[in-house]
């Protein structure tokens, strides 16, 4: 169980307090000749937030989790410093819904954005918000990519994304859009050059705490790596599961026109480069000086498959899609460090985490809870139930679904003609044995059926 | 009794020019398909992926090629240009059609057709006729030098379909087929959503 300086959490800070509380520590910080950088020093001060959202990360491929390539010692370093939640989920796994859930807190039937296809709205609340208003500079860099071009959010004082090809962007020389004038790539590299903006953001003299979300575009398909890093796999033994086809991608719908192999191969050499630029930011926060008032919060927007159940891609309710990284570091709270909390949380889960972890007032209409009690109490009990939503997206061969996943079971319903899924997954982690008909299971499967849609109608279990 | 043999032996000559190649054409489909995804259920790992990577190779290549290869059977055989036509297109066919059913499975009927304007089914198609083309000027070379056929080798009609279809999956695919994918995107979402 971690200790907590629990004034820091009861908390609520206003505007009006923080800036009153800033004005306090220039002024004492100036009579003592230290640089505006070291407010966050102070214990008393509001903590800088920075959160890191990866595309397409499997929770699993971390060395930190014994992955037996992948090489990400940055991100392994974030769990040693901090916590890693080892059942965390996307409630939609799919790029567009669930980075409107990180934003907002919120289911995607919720937000709106159900799949690549139904625009964001500008009414959506994000968190940026809240933050703005309690008198945070913030910054959005990185993938938006969400229909319906570019937003308007509010409580953003800078936004520097882009949107050449679909707004995916480009792995190489991908131009930019800063604050909405276009301007052309500085890296070569897109990771490398997204650090950039979030370094130059952190190095920038502020006056305020400061809410950074970076949002790579790595490892998103094509992921491409570095020129320096492109054979760096080359030779590896895989280990893909047992069921991967090296020609799954191109058949049944999948559309990833390359090996299974070639894809993975250059998945985790792009994986590796970003992880190397989540190093470059950890560094600039110690340098700055920032680090121990500083959240860091890492997180991909959903997960993948390497040839399970014969996939590739994302989308299909399974543990390899849904389940996501995702680490958190705040040394000033957080003392009992690298550690697994076992309790069940969800992206939905990350904006009021991130409200709570700064006093600043909940927005009512999140749909998520805060993680803190699990961080202050390993032992508190954690959610019993969630639900999973999938909206079809043309042209690509998954159903709407509808599931319900508790810590053991998971009960999946699909559109169409296909039959639902049951699975025990303490029994069966990889889903490979549908419970469904049989009769053995039938009174847990109808209250699992039950809570089902009492969760489609809202409800929490 | 002369119109009963001229008819027989029509129908004869029908089933060596068009039938057999057919024949052919879809065993061979139908044989890499079913030994294809057979083998996701082979459990040895070594047999498995024995299995996936090369029959799942040759599945996909016969897929996208196979005019190269039946196109000249239905020539060397005497199957008329419509025969050609209609024979070299079965496997292009029979491949829409079990992409199309998939997708009715999720999608409307007029989702799941418009699915055969996605890059990579479009290209498929697109390609069996380009394929044609080149078969049918690679046939008459192949009979000008061995049958001593007095055919011209390149004429406009095949040549034309050649350098149309080169200039469209050029198009398609020039950035990695980003722009005509979110085309036909744009697309779906004017005539679905």
């Amino acid at each position: 169980m971690g200790k907590y300086d629990s004034s820091v959490l009861n908390r609520k800070i206003t505007r009006r307090e923080v800036i009153k509380r800033t004005g306090a520590g220039l002024l004492s910080l100036g009579l003592m000749g230290i640089n505006s950088t070291g407010i966050a020093k102070g214990k008393q001060y509001p903590p800088n937030i920075v959160f890191i959202l990866s595309d397409d990360h499997r929770w699993d491929a971390l060395s930190y989790l014994g992955h037996p390539i992948a090489e990400t010692p940055n991100m392994d370093r974030l769990a040693r410093e901090g916590v890693l939640f080892k059942n965390a989920f996307c409630t939609t796994s799919l790029c567009s819904p669930s980075r409107a859930s990180f934003l907002t807190g919120q289911y995607a039937h919720s937000h709106g954005v159900k799949n690549n296809l139904t625009a964001w709205h500008n009414t959506n609340s994000t968190f940026f918000e809240p933050f703005h208003e309690a008198g945070y500079e913030t910054a959005f860099i990185g993938k938006w990519h969400m229909p319906g071009g570019l937003p308007k959010l509010r409580g953003l004082d800078h936004f520097i994304t882009f949107n050449a090809d679909g707004g995916q962007g480009r792995y190489f020389n991908c131009p930019m859009i800063v604050d909405g004038k276009d301007v052309p790539s500085r890296k070569e590299y897109i990771t490398e050059e997204l650090t950039d903006y979030s370094i130059d953001f952190i190095k920038k003299k502020k006056d305020k705490p400061f809410c950074l979300y970076l949002a790579h575009k790595a490892v998103h398909y094509q992921s491409f790596p570095p020129k320096d890093m492109q054979d760096l796999y080359e030779n590896v033994d895989l280990n893909l599961p047992r069921e991967a086809d090296n020609w799954v991608g191109i058949t049944d719908g999948q559309f990833y026109p390359q090996t299974l192999r070639k894809l993975y191969r250059d998945y985790l050499a792009c994986l590796k480069a970003m992880d190397q630029q989540i190093g470059r930011v950890l560094d600039e926060l110690d340098r700055q000086g920032l680090a121990d008032n500083t959240i860091v919060v890492y997180a991909a927007d959903n997960g993948f498959f390497w040839g399970e159940h014969h996939l590739l891609d994302k989308r299909w309710p399974y543990e390899e899609s849904i389940r996501i990284p995702f680490l958190l570091r705040y040394p000033k709270l957080v003392k009992k460090t690298d550690r697994k909390i076992d309790q069940m949380v969800l992206n939905i889960d990350l904006a009021p985490t991130l409200l709570d972890l700064a006093g600043i007032q909940q927005i009512p209409s999140m749909d998520g809870e805060s993680m803190v009690p699990y961080l202050m109490n390993s032992d508190k009990p954690g959610r019993k139930a969630w639900l999973y939503e999938y909206f079809s997206d043309y042209p690509y061969w998954v159903p709407e679904t509808k599931a319900i996943r508790t810590e053991r079971y998971k009960y999946i319903e699909y559109q169409g003609r296909r039959s639902p899924e049951f699975f025990d997954l303490k029994n069966d982690p990889k889903e490979m044995n549908n419970l469904y008909l049989s009769s053995l299971k039938e009174p847990l499967l109808a209250r699992l059926k039950t809570d089902l849609d009492r969760l489609k109608h809202g409800e929490r279990l | 009794m002369t119109a009963m043999k001229g008819s027989l032996s029509t129908v004869q000559l029908f089933s060596k020019r068009f039938v057999f190649p057919a024949i052919i054409s879809l065993g061979t489909f139908l044989i890499l398909f079913w030994i294809y995804y057979s083998s996701w259920y082979v459990n040895n790992r070594l047999l498995h992926y024995l299995f996936t990577d090369i029959v799942g190779a040759l599945f996909g290549f016969f897929v996208m090629f196979n005019v190269l290869f039946i196109y000249p059977i239905f020539y060397f055989r005497g199957a008329s240009s419509v025969e050609r036509l209609i024979g070299a297109s079965f496997i292009t066919f029979f491949w829409c059609i079990k992409e199309v059913y998939r997708m009715t499975e999720f999608y409307s009927l007029g989702e799941s057709a418009f699915f055969l304007l996605f890059p990579l089914q479009f290209n498929i198609i697109i390609l069996s006729f380009g394929l044609m083309g080149l078969s049918e000027m690679g046939c008459r070379f192949m009979a000008k030098k061995y049958q001593q056929s007095d055919l011209k080798v390149i004429t406009p009609l095949p040549l034309s379909v050649v350098i149309i279809v080169l200039a469209i999956i050029v198009f398609t695919l020039h950035d990695g087929g980003v722009t005509y994918f979110f085309m036909y995107n744009d697309l779906y979402k004017i005539l679905f959503m």
